[in-house]
């Protein structure tokens, strides 16, 4: 599969995420469009 | 590719699927189906058309710390939430004795269910050692132990032990920075009869460019195998037009 994502570093030590996931063959159980969001924080 | 000694870092993913094809097959509009011999009797044959609307909500929270500058230790929990909407519509296609005639059946009752579950899946255990530093880069070994914590019975897990050992490459050329990954995992044989696990080996490669001074754009190309674990196959169609002109999914 393929994905796009984005790393927003949304101040200080944040960092909000975003993708999408997308198929590439026909193999296994598939969805069209996966998407995800997230954060993380470090100190 | 460490923190470095002393960081700690915590952080959560959501990521949402909803399935729409199994081996290139549509799930939801009966193009699958499937062929059952002897049945309800011996000689007898039913087609069973499937129709499956699953979706999966997997929250994943991970911390991680950098027990010195070149290893870090981390735990990922997923919570996930799975729901299932399927429907089997039979139709008896061949009787032992021939009364039914070819291009004909005898449809049976529809069956539906429906369901959902939601709990913690496999937990995953990692450890990682920054074994080659470069400025804006390097290499890594991974090991992730999964362990089989998520309940198999309702999708939430593979009842599988896994242990995986991943090598993680990295560098960077102005505002791109380029990575490949690629590991091998090791699956032990699941509790769940139902479950069917073997080995997994999969690569990663793919870049980060930086965008502005706050965004980072990332492209990746993930390929996973397991191995030694039952496809779907197109069979013969059955007889009868009733069942259509293509193949039927079948094992």
């Amino acid at each position: 599969m393929g994905s796009v994502g984005l790393k927003w570093h949304a101040g200080r030590t944040w960092l909000l995420t975003s993708g999408v996931f997308f198929p590439l063959g026909d193999a296994g159980l598939i969805d069209q469009l996966t998407w995800s969001v997230g954060f993380d924080w470090t100190r | 590719m460490t923190m470095g000694a002393g960081t700690f870092n915590v952080g959560s993913t959501y990521q949402r699927s909803t399935y729409d094809r199994v081996e290139g097959r549509n799930l939801r509009n009966g193009e699958i189906r499937f062929l059952v011999p002897d049945t309800p009797a011996p000689g007898d044959q039913v087609s069973a058309e499937v129709s499956i609307d699953l979706t999966t909500d997997i929250f994943v929270w991970f911390m991680s710390f950098g027990l010195t500058d070149r290893i870090d230790v981390s735990t990922a929990v997923p919570l996930i939430r799975v729901a299932m909407d399927a429907s089997m519509t039979p139709t008896l296609v061949r009787r032992a004795d021939g009364s039914i005639p070819p291009g004909q059946g005898v449809p049976l009752p529809v069956e539906s269910r429906t369901g959902s579950a939601s709990g913690v899946g496999d937990i995953v255990l990692r450890t990682k050692y920054n074994f080659l530093k470069r400025p804006g880069g390097g290499a890594s070994a991974v090991f992730d132990v999964r362990l089989p914590t998520g309940e198999s019975d309702n999708l939430l897990g593979t009842a599988a032990p896994g242990g995986k050992l991943l090598f993680v490459a990295s560098t960077t050329l102005g505002r791109v920075a380029p990575h490949v990954n690629a590991g091998y995992t090791i699956v032990g044989k699941s509790a769940n009869p139902g479950i069917e696990t073997d080995d997994e080996y999969g690569y990663v490669a793919g870049l980060e460019v930086v965008a502005t001074r706050r965004v980072t754009l990332a492209l990746d190309f993930i390929a996973r195998t397991i191995t030694n674990v039952g496809r779907l196959r197109l069979g013969a169609p059955p007889a009868g037009p009733q069942n259509g002109p293509d193949g039927v999914p079948i094992n």
